[in-house]
């Protein structure tokens, strides 16, 4: 599907909750990027603490119940574990940390395009951002 | 520069490791944490998938054409209702998780731990949720009880296109 152009506009206000949106959907990529960065300090500290997970995510049923015990590290050993530690799901809390944020987005952009209270050139930025379109 | 920042930050972060080390509960709880949002967003987003494709009936369109448009409103917080609702139970554990996780970093203070936590409360809990409900219940009691009873929206449905066809025409 290509992107349509984004609407001109002219004369577009927006009203406190319009705007409020529009802070919530400027402020996520910050949020992201901060939230990668405090996974990334936190991975670092496990593992130079020698507490990582080691091992793999459990990939059936019965080693999902039993998830508790794999997860939990082995306290006799102690160094660094960056070839054991379980990489799989940091980098999955990294990209599902993107995935929820943009969900997120998605979601207040829908609501704000729902809203029974708003101008018509409101109405119509919020559609075409709803539908994605690019700012030329 | 970036560099010795990541370096002098990881360095004071390992300095309060040494006490997270003591603490093995804090360390499974935080990989815990880890697991519990991958596996809550996943789930998130196969249902908003879901409802993607999800057209609702002609019939329930035909329900909500005879309600006035502010009726869309009530229908957002229906969406997001229908969408919380599959992604059970991942939703329920991510929550569980979180603050029995918060509950126990109050006595041990684990800063990075606490960043991570309010990092998926920013990320996953938002205001605007409530603003959608508030407007809901502030419907009249008949448009809410039209919606409620429309088995088709019980569960993840597009609810931009329901509301194209049910308002789209008197709303341009």
């Amino acid at each position: 599907m290509t992107q349509q152009k984004c609407p001109t506009i002219i004369g577009l206000t927006f009203d406190g909750e319009s705007q409020e949106a529009i802070d919530f959907i400027n402020s996520m990529d910050k949020k992201i990027k901060e939230g990668w960065f405090i996974q990334t300090i936190g991975q670092l500290a496990l593992i130079f603490g020698g507490m990582a997970a080691k091992t793999a995510p459990a990939s059936n049923l019965i080693e999902r119940s039993m998830a508790a015990q794999v997860i939990t590290s082995d306290a006799g050993s102690i160094g660094y574990n960056i070839t054991q530690t379980n990489w799989e799901y940091f980098f999955k809390a990294y990209s599902g940390l993107a995935q929820h944020g943009n969900a997120q987005v998605e979601k207040v952009i829908s609501l704000q395009a729902l809203r029974g209270d708003t101008s018509p050139k409101e109405r119509l930025f919020w559609r075409a951002m709803y539908q994605g379109c690019k700012v030329q | 520069m970036f560099i010795r920042n990541l370096l002098f930050t990881f360095i004071i972060a390992s300095s309060t490791s040494a006490y997270a080390a003591s603490n093995d509960t804090v360390t499974y709880g935080y990989n815990l944490l880890q697991q519990q949002f991958v596996d809550f967003s996943d789930k998130h987003a196969k249902c908003s998938e879901i409802a993607k494709k999800e057209l609702i009936s002609d019939s329930s369109i035909e329900q909500l054409k005879a309600l006035p448009a502010v009726a869309g409103e009530g229908l957002g917080f229906l969406s997001i209702v229908a969408i919380n609702k599959c992604s059970q139970p991942e939703l329920s554990e991510l929550m569980r998780v979180l603050l029995t996780l918060e509950d126990l970093n109050r006595s041990t203070n684990v800063s990075y731990i606490s960043d991570y936590i309010l990092t998926i409360k920013k990320v996953a809990f938002i205001k605007f949720d409530l603003y959608s409900q508030k407007k809901f219940d502030a419907l009249p009691i008949a448009i809410r009880s039209t919606l409620l009873s429309m088995d088709d929206i019980k569960k993840p449905f597009n609810v931009m296109d329901a509301y194209d066809r049910a308002w789209g025409e008197t709303q341009k």
